[in-house]
């Protein structure tokens, strides 16, 4: 592979791996710098990309282990917090609809890794059931199990902030 | 609607299609939805939120430095090239030098009079010497002349043995 074919086989990827890197990471600092370094090591085994069949997936699950690598290193000396936390909206809290957006990717970040990682390569990325059983080295039916554990648990609280919502409607 | 509840709770068990699911967006997007589903057009915003998301900086492409590197050779005859024509083209053009010259012990000479002097000097000790060597060729005419009177004393001798010979017979 030559750099004409890994810029546009690879470089022009780096948007998706890095919302992959960020989900993981929960951080856009860490992520930023978890593509670059990702780019660097394929640039380095460029020459084995040739024999790969999913370019895609094969960089997105090289992404994903780097980051899962980072943070078992990080894991030793300092757990990193995410950069913000999801939390329930108490009964009196007005929120605009740009606000809630926002608490939902919260809420998405509060998930499991493989959770949050499953939907987002579902859900954001549009990618088939097999592309992500290979990204995460696990059946489709497992990546079919995690998903749907992942869209039922961001549904029930955004009927609970609903259902909230309204009674404070009523009782005003 | 019957249609959208149902590929909801499809969609919740993780049994949708990425077709089906295309369908679910594009509803949720269009603002014709019903007010059940309200709850669910934020998720869906999210999403396409999320999938509009950016590195921060971008990141650089790689340069074509292996190219370089297979290039050098072929860099390093075009420039041979280059400096090879160069120096063609000034020995071409160079400016031209009097083609007029006479060559004495080696080394060119332009001087047309100088030239001619010597020339003539030559030629004469040439003569000088060509004069010098004929006159013994002279002499040895001169000798030539003096031998003829011998030649008589051969033919007195061939005379005197005829006269032998006669008187011997008789």
């Amino acid at each position: 592979m030559d750099s004409k074919q890994f810029n546009n086989q690879i470089v022009n990827l780096s948007d998706k791996f890095f919302r992959l890197a960020k989900s993981i990471l929960r951080n856009s600092d860490s992520a930023q710098d978890a593509v670059q370094d990702l780019i660097a090591k394929l640039w380095e085994k460029r020459a084995a990309l040739d024999e790969v069949e999913n370019i895609q997936a094969f960089s997105m699950r090289s992404m994903r282990n780097l980051c899962l690598d980072s943070i078992r290193q990080q894991h030793d000396v300092q757990e990193i917090p995410p950069e913000a936390e999801y939390v329930e909206l108490n009964p009196h809290q007005q929120t605009e609809q740009k606000d809630l957006v926002f608490r939902i990717k919260l809420l998405i970040d509060s998930l499991p890794e493989l959770q949050r990682t499953i939907i987002r390569m579902r859900d954001v990325e549009g990618m088939e059931l097999s592309e992500i059983a290979y990204i995460t080295t696990l059946t489709e039916n497992a990546v079919s199990v995690n998903l749907s554990r992942a869209r039922q648990r961001i549904r029930e609280k955004l009927l609970n902030e609903q259902k909230r919502i309204v009674e404070n409607v009523w009782k005003e | 609607m019957e249609r959208i509840n149902e590929l909801l709770e499809k969609y919740f068990r993780g049994e949708t299609t990425l077709t089906e699911e295309n369908e679910l967006k594009n509803y949720f997007r269009s603002n014709k939805m019903s007010k059940e589903h309200a709850v669910y057009q934020l998720m869906f915003r999210t999403f396409d939120e999320e999938s509009n998301e950016t590195t921060l900086q971008p990141v650089e492409k790689i340069k074509p430095e292996q190219k370089r590197i297979k290039n050098r050779w072929i860099q390093a005859f075009a420039y041979t090239g280059i400096a090879a024509s160069l120096v063609l083209a000034l020995w071409v053009q160079r400016p031209k030098q009097p083609e007029n010259f006479a060559v004495l012990s080696g080394n060119k000479i332009q001087d047309t009079e100088y030239a001619e002097k010597y020339t003539e000097k030559k030629l004469n000790q040439v003569n000088d010497i060509l004069n010098r060597s004929m006159k013994p060729m002279q002499k040895v005419q001169n000798v030539g002349k003096g031998l003829q009177p011998i030649q008589k004393i051969s033919n007195i001798r061939e005379q005197l043995n005829e006269i032998q010979n006669k008187l011997q017979i008789k």
